[in-house]
């Protein structure tokens, strides 16, 4: 009846709307808190403070290690080639292109026309990438 | 009569209200106590599933991605997709070890066989395809292959786990998934290195022979092996590489059983024999240590299932000739994902270090072998 990918997230949909249930509990407690305390009466606001404080921290605890698990990583690495020129050293970096290799001829260069050589080919480091 | 006593305990206010928590807690006790093992059992295989879903998906991303490298090169209007599918599941047998000795050559023999299958596969669903598109063809396919294992391990343990609810069948699998989650990523990575011709972490060795190579006229000397002659102040160098740019390992134990034979039938070369032999591989690095480091040390620094490794040694242990090792430190993930730029930057390391190495341990005019090991994907001479 379900396709895979819902019977994985029907798990994390029960559990977010059982944490919605116990965050109103807990927030109701709080409240109910507050108004012993407006009453003077200490203990039991106490009591509920409590309470309202556990179902308030398991709640936030729960959904987070939930979300950390349903979290899929799909990083996308940016592949540059450098070419450098063999008769005056300039060098570029541009996306790698489907057909380039290290030690590939490619095109002239641009200040002196002489053909320009790929050098190295790699992938551009994760933090690095989002720094710039 | 339980409902009633429920009900005035209800009817009680704040004490009725600490009641139900003390009920609730005793409660929670005898829920953990009889399916405390369950419950954590559950939810292991929850998230057993949920990594089962993920493989799947990359399983037949890498199977898309297959059947789209292949049928660019395939005969117009042929469906590689059946065959690929049976391909998937394409199995290699290794010798038997009951009895060890002479296993090497049993060893050997499988392998070339498993890759002469490989390639004759590649060339009925790919005849469009050149020798170097082939090589980076049985890449995708050896990958896809890869991912496919992995799904069928996962998902074995998964079922057989949810069939017997044993804590201990699924507890094998679920401690070992967040590295076989990354294996799976990175495999996922080099599927896109290998369909486009990208240089892989595990080119490293490759990268320091070529930088040394280029320039010089190179010849096969072995089976997908590239040699060139090079000089390095007044030494002999017989570099070897797989032969790039497709993605290939080559037979560089038959190269350098070649060379070493080829010096020793030339009295002219170094007198006769090779000095030292010095090799560069990419090799696992441990957790905390920088990717693109390098050291150095002796022995036949090479991966696989071993037949390579016993050649050189046992070459190099006929003629006495020491075996030098350079290594370029790199994660198990990055090995077969795209080549980052500290391995990139640590090929440069290495070449000075394999040229300090020869200039310390050779005199003039002696032989040395260099041996730049691993996957040559996008990597030329």
């Amino acid at each position: 009846m379900f396709g895979a990918k819902t019977r994985v997230l029907l798990p994390l949909i029960i559990l977010l709307i059982v944490a919605g249930g116990m965050l109103s509990i807990s927030v109701y407690y709080l409240f109910s808190a507050w108004m012993a305390f407006q009453r003077n009466d200490i203990s039991t606001a106490m009591y509920y403070s409590v309470i309202g404080g556990a179902g308030i921290a398991i709640t936030f605890y729960t959904t987070f290690i939930a979300r950390k698990r349903s979290i899929i990583k799909k990083e996308t690495q940016s592949i540059v080639t450098t070419t450098q020129c063999s008769n005056c050293g300039y060098k570029t970096v541009k996306k790698f292109s489907k057909g380039d290799y290290v030690f590939k001829t490619g095109a002239n260069c641009e200040k002196c026309n002489q053909p320009m050589l790929i050098t190295s080919i790699f992938a551009e480091e994760p933090n690095k990438q989002s720094k710039q | 009569m339980i409902v009633n006593s429920f009900l005035a305990v209800l009817g009680q206010g704040t004490d009725a209200l600490g009641s139900i928590i003390q009920i609730i807690y005793l409660l929670s006790f005898v829920f953990f106590m009889f399916y405390g093992q369950k419950f954590q059992t559950w939810m292991m295989i929850r998230e057993i599933e949920g990594a089962v879903v993920k493989l799947r998906i990359l399983r037949d991303e890498a199977k898309k991605s297959a059947v789209t490298a292949i049928q660019e090169f395939s005969t117009k209007g042929m469906d590689p997709t059946p065959r690929i599918e049976h391909f998937l599941e394409y199995f290699t047998i290794m010798p038997s070890s009951l009895d060890p000795t002479g296993i090497v050559p049993k060893l050997d023999h499988v392998m070339d066989v498993h890759e002469k299958r490989f390639k004759s596969e590649i060339a009925l669903m790919a005849p469009s395809a050149n020798e170097v598109q082939q090589n980076d063809l049985e890449g995708v396919l050896e990958v896809a292959i890869g991912l496919n294992q992995i799904y069928r391990i996962v998902n074995h343990f998964f079922l057989t786990g949810k069939k017997t609810m044993s804590l201990y069948v699924i507890m094998q699998i679920q401690m070992q998934l967040p590295q076989i989650m990354q294996i799976a990523q990175s495999y996922n990575a080099a599927l896109k290195a290998f369909a486009e011709g990208q240089p892989i972490g595990d080119g490293a060795g490759p990268l320091v022979a070529s930088k040394l190579m280029y320039g010089h006229p190179s010849r096969e000397v072995a089976k997908d092996v590239m040699a060139a002659d090079v000089e390095l102040d007044g030494r002999k160098l017989i570099v070897i590489k797989a032969k790039g740019p497709g993605a290939t390992v080559g037979k560089p134990g038959k190269a350098v059983e070649k060379i070493v034979e080829e010096v020793q039938n030339n009295p002219d070369l170094g007198g006769g024999n090779v000095a030292i032999i010095v090799m560069i591989d990419a090799a696992s690095k441990y957790e905390g240590e920088k990717s693109g480091e390098t050291s150095e040390g002796v022995g036949a620094v090479i991966g696989g299932i071993g037949v390579e490794q016993f050649e050189i040694e046992a070459v190099a242990t006929k003629f006495d000739i020491p075996v030098h090792g350079v290594i370029v430190k790199e994660s198990i993930e990055e090995s077969v994902a795209p080549m980052t730029k500290s391995i990139s930057d640590g090929t440069e390391v290495a070449l000075a270090r394999v040229k300090r190495i020869i200039l310390e341990n050779t005199k003039e005019n002696d032989v040395v072998i260099v041996a730049g090991i691993g996957n040559t994907s996008g990597i030329a001479q």
